[in-house]
């Protein structure tokens, strides 16, 4: 967990390399087997040209870092809104980041606003959004 | 669960709610297919997984469609084991020459009823060619 809270503060990035192996096993365990993640034949076929990492998984890594900056905050009063700009393919490393853009205090509650991006690694953007957890007052915030 | 097309979807229609059980089998999966450090609670990106799931079990989506933006909203944490029932709703449809779209509404309640999860999520899906002569 960020042991500091405040406005410019940047969250420990989470990389992650995708491969096709767990793009597979995210489609067993969501029971997602849209061809376009799975069938590599099927998918070449379409103008993307080859598989795609489903967009719930590339959500989970940014959930993942919110989760490692906000502990069982994110979780409980998380609010997520993203944009798919781009695929992330089989071969691609995700590289999620975000930033404390604003922390509004709303009756002894902070509402720490990020915002997030998910680049491969050729810098193309692949998600961009922001997201918000709320804060009780004991948590370390720091005005800057 | 029977499957509705897009055709037949108009804004407003609700899907059946489906059920799911948040198993520590389920979990542990979700938990290593992306890696994420697990506890006593299912990540909330699970509980969106099984929307999502429940969404594409109830219409025949052609193949290649595609996720444009998602948006969640966390209102408690949830235990291992917890029963959860997805509603789904459409709020917008799009159809234009070189598109179609979907915007939907998701709810997500505990076996008490308590609202865990909302969010929205708008899916692209391809358009169907036909072969004119």
């Amino acid at each position: 967990m960020l042991s500091k809270i405040y406005k410019g503060e940047t969250l420990p990035p989470v990389i992650e390399p995708i491969t096709q192996e767990k793009i597979n096993s995210y489609a067993e365990a969501s029971g997602d087997f849209n061809p376009i993640h799975v069938d590599e034949a099927f998918a070449a076929q379409t103008p993307l040209g080859g598989t795609i990492a489903h967009g719930m998984l590339i959500l989970a890594y940014v959930s993942e870092m919110m989760t490692q900056s906000f502990g069982q905050n994110w979780g409980s009063t998380g609010k997520l809104s993203i944009r798919f700009k781009a695929p992330a393919r089989p071969g691609d490393t995700m590289t999620v980041t975000g930033k404390i853009d604003s922390i509004e205090d709303k009756e002894s509650i902070s509402f720490v606003n990020c915002s997030i991006e998910c680049c491969n690694q050729r810098d193309e953007t692949i998600i961009t959004g922001e997201a918000v957890v709320k804060l009780s007052p004991q948590e370390e915030i720091t005005n800057v | 669960m029977a499957s509705i097309n897009y055709e037949k979807l108009e804004p407003g229609y609700e899907f059946p709610a489906t059920s799911y059980e948040l198993s520590s089998s389920f979990t542990s999966r979700y938990v290593k297919a992306v890696g994420s450090s697990g506890n006593e609670f299912v990540p909330p990106l699970a509980i969106g997984a099984c929307a999502i799931r429940a969404l594409a079990a109830a219409v025949s989506f052609p193949p290649g469609t595609i996720h444009a933006s998602q948006e969640f909203e966390f209102f408690k944490l949830v235990p291992i084991g917890t029963v959860i029932n997805c509603h789904t709703k459409v709020v917008r449809k799009l159809a234009r020459t070189m598109m179609r779209m979907l915007e939907l509404e998701l709810n997500v309640f505990d076996q008490n009823g308590e609202r865990i999860q909302s969010g929205r999520a708008t899916i692209v899906l391809p358009v169907q060619r036909t072969n004119a002569q």
